[in-house]
């Protein structure tokens, strides 16, 4: 609670209280801007030659090819303001190269691209003849929607559920609770074993899992099929009641102060319970902002390790921990890679280890692993119902990759991309399942 | 969308506008946009707890509860509903759409 | 007339090499200082973080001969064009022993460089106007691209003219004494350079003059983008 003020406070610049809010707003985007810019920030924003190559990397212009979807483009929305107010050339001759002023209407210019045209899946940036990261250039304009006070609504009310109930859908702790219980009783009937619960806030355990609210409240079966394999594997381990949010909409929100105090929180809870690993559900975002970017903004490293629960079933499985048969999953599966796992997380292999050792039938989609494709609901896309239907529209290049592999489930470890590709298979009727990677082990437990 | 006569307005993510407008016959026709031609008996009673339950709390129901008090099982509820309890049934019963993650 | 020759001939050539060489410079440094932020905006895991690939990403970019290998191999080939282009003006300084070992004529290439570049320059210009990258260009975009388009221009026509219409009054003795005369800080114009309608000195003066404003431009517009390709790829590599 006392953090949310934080975020407000940021979006003052002292001295102008007397200002009308938007031009506060515009002075709070360009002190952002000049802070993000700073060193070599600057050099990202200038190295774009506008070659246009960047074209067809991007899935949301391949599904619309209008040049306001065009990954340069979109960058240039920033660009533009910063050679107005950081380049020789931008303050003397701005209409020569195309430099932009700063005005209310420009930052919701800025929002509309940064929010609406932009899953920040840095495909454009890994694929930039150049090297231009231009997801980071982006990101740099979501802050400076952030600080200007013009998160879209859908965004901005989920970091506030997060940050004042702890976890994004608002879950009160003794609905957690029951859930917990209820998912018990039915994984002790479907393992057939009583002496199996769902450990919850138990001191002294080896890992802390931190799962994705969604998995309590509409998705529970991975949670189950979580629970089942960690119980098969004998593993020590326990849930928070009051800390088990894995998600960070304020990473998505590019509002850092909010960033930090959600990581902040998971990393004490750990420290609370003295666990020894921190071990992360399945979610692209929540790995790659509490894994990558969290000790960032914390200033420091974690005192445990943390992994994704993928490399934990990875090696469950290598060491023989928990025994399978694949025979039990006999339909084709193919994989689809989340953007923040795979290409911005590093973690592309154990997933496809496991996947090959739980089904009969695995087949990758093209292009896969860093360069595959994103499904077109990341970046907070799926909590933004006016760009709705941008998203779906967008999802066309993932239907049709599903399409072409002739699968019947897609497994997917992010359940963020999952949300988005029950969508796709209704929209495009595609007719699959999707399925996390956990659910699959689970269904091949011996 | 025109039902009855009325005509219901979605936003872009294909909830209702206006929750308030909502009945069976709105109920039936998001039904088929979610390729459920006919809604089955257990579908109507997950529909109106859901409903129901909304309408108290100003906010969609855990899995949890449309499970327990209906004595749906949990691996069904994805079966009579492929898009999932929020994206599917809570479309069906007219609610805003829920925040976050889904 | 022969101030203005000598004007863009010698002073400038000198203001524009200042220039370019300090904004570079100044561009460089702040490079080194903001790296050390960069190391902190850029997270994630580290990818093959060794040089030699940062330098082939920077210098083959293999992501693009992946996604348009067509498109690939005209970029390539232009900044290959280009490269040559710049290492034959070496021979007009003085004599290059290494770039003998094939043996040619003064200028490299037999002005088969220059139409190449020209062609080149002409394709990505036509490109601009064409969408989606139209809608994407800057008026600046066009002007840089003119400008090149200028200096391959005269700079051809210097070589042409003096291979196949035989003005020899301007060769490459000429152009030795002059490039020399600039490098040591003894700028000495030979007297065919500036005599009034002889020759073609004019199109000398045009070709420098274009040159002077393009290294000037250099600093200050995307056509930095030839120094930070590298630090760029290197950062992506981290």
């Amino acid at each position: 609670m006392t953090k949310r003020n934080d975020t407000h406070e940021s979006t003052e610049v002292p001295g102008d209280e007397g200002n009308p809010a938007p031009e506060r707003g515009v002075n709070a985007a360009l002190a952002e801007l000049a802070a993000s810019v700073r060193g070599f920030g600057a050099f990202q924003m200038n190295a774009c030659v506008r070659c246009g190559l960047c074209a067809d990397t991007c899935h949301i212009y391949r599904a619309e090819p209008d040049v306001a979807n065009l990954p340069a483009m979109k960058a240039s929305s920033i660009t533009s303001v910063f050679r107005r107010y950081h380049t020789f050339l931008g303050k003397r001759l701005p209409g020569l190269v195309g430099a932009r002023e700063l005005t209310a209407e420009r930052i919701d210019e800025i929002r509309d691209v940064v929010y609406g045209r932009c899953t920040s899946c840095g495909r454009c940036a890994s694929n930039c003849a150049l090297g231009v990261d231009l997801r980071h250039i982006l990101q740099v304009g979501r802050r400076m929607c952030a600080v200007a006070g013009r998160i879209p609504e859908g965004l901005q009310r989920t970091v506030d559920n997060q940050l004042e109930t702890g976890n994004q859908m608002a879950i009160p702790q003794e609905e957690f609770l029951s859930t917990t219980e209820w998912l018990s009783d039915d994984l002790k009937l479907e393992m057939g074993d009583d002496t199996l619960r769902i450990p919850v806030d138990e001191k002294g355990k080896r890992i802390l899992y931190v799962i994705n609210p969604r998995e309590v409240k509409f998705f529970p079966l991975s949670l189950m099929a979580a629970a089942g394999v960690f119980h098969a594997a004998g593993e020590s381990w326990t849930l928070s009641s009051k800390v088990f949010d894995v998600t960070n909409y304020g990473f998505f929100a590019g509002d850092e102060a909010s960033a930090r105090e959600l990581v902040r929180r998971v990393a004490e809870e750990a420290g609370a319970l003295g666990v020894e690993q921190i071990i992360l559900s399945e979610c692209g975002h929540g790995y790659r902002s509490f894994r990558w970017e969290g000790p960032r903004w914390l200033g420091r490293e974690y005192a445990v390790p943390v992994s994704s629960v993928v490399e934990l079933l990875d090696e469950y499985i290598e060491c023989g921990r928990v025994q399978v048969d694949r025979e039990k999953n006999a339909e084709r599966v193919t994989l689809h890679d989340p953007c923040n796992l795979v290409r911005l997380g590093g973690l592309s292999e154990p997933q496809r280890r496991v996947l090959r050792k739980v089904t009969l039938d695995f087949v990758e989609m093209t292009p896969n692993r860093e360069n595959n494709f994103c499904c077109g609901g990341g970046g907070g896309m799926l909590s933004m119902s006016e760009y709705g239907d941008r998203r779906v529209a967008s999802g066309k290049v993932k239907a049709d990759q599903i399409r072409a592999t002739g699968a019947k489930i897609v497994a997917t470890p992010c359940h963020n991309c999952a949300d988005q590709l029950i969508e796709l298979s209704k929209r495009y009727h595609l007719g699959v399942e999707i399925q996390a990677v956990v659910e699959l082990v689970y269904n091949a437990l011996c | 969308m025109e039902v009855d006569g009325k005509s219901i307005e979605f936003d872009k993510d294909g909830f209702m506008v206006d929750p308030g407008l909502w009945d069976e016959a709105v109920a039936a026709a998001v039904a088929v946009d979610e390729g459920i031609d006919e809604l089955s008996e257990t579908h109507w009673k997950i529909v109106k707890f859901i409903r129901e339950y909304w309408k108290e709390h100003d906010l969609a129901p855990p899995v949890r509860l449309i499970c327990k008090d209906l004595g749906v099982g949990v691996r069904d509820i994805y079966k009579l509903f492929t898009s999932g309890p929020a994206r599917g049934a809570c479309r069906v019963a007219g609610l805003p759409k829920p925040d976050g993650c889904v | 007339m022969q101030s203005v020759y000598y004007i863009v001939l010698v002073p400038m050539v000198y203001a524009a090499l200042a220039v370019f060489i300090l904004g570079t410079l100044w561009h460089g440094l702040r490079l080194i200082v903001g790296l050390k932020h960069a190391l902190r905006v850029v997270v994630g895991p580290a990818k093959n973080p060794n040089m030699l690939r940062a330098v082939c990403d920077a210098f083959l970019s293999p992501a693009t001969l992946k996604n348009h290998p067509v498109r690939w191999v005209f970029m390539v080939s232009f900044h290959i064009v280009l490269f040559l282009t710049i290492l034959g003006h070496l021979e007009l300084v003085g004599e290059v022993g290494v770039m003998q070992v094939v043996r040619h004529d003064v200028f490299l290439g037999g002005g088969i460089l220059g139409i190449l570049l020209f062609a080149g320059l002409l394709f990505f210009l036509f490109r601009r106007f064409h969408a989606p990258l139209a809608a994407m260009s800057e008026p600046g975009d066009y002007y840089l691209l003119i400008l090149l388009l200028l200096i391959v221009l005269f700079g051809s026509q210097l070589h042409l003219a003096q291979r196949l219409f035989d003005y020899s009054t301007i060769g490459v003795a000429e152009y030795r004494e002059y490039l020399s005369g600039i490098l040591t800080f003894r700028p000495a114009l030979p007297e065919v350079f500036t005599e009034d309608f002889v020759g073609h000195s004019f199109l000398l003066v045009l070709h420098v003059f274009c040159a002077n404003l393009f290294l000037m431009l250099f600093p200050w517009s995307k056509l930095m983008h030839a120094i930070l390709a590298l630090p760029l790829a290197r950062l992506r590599r981290r």
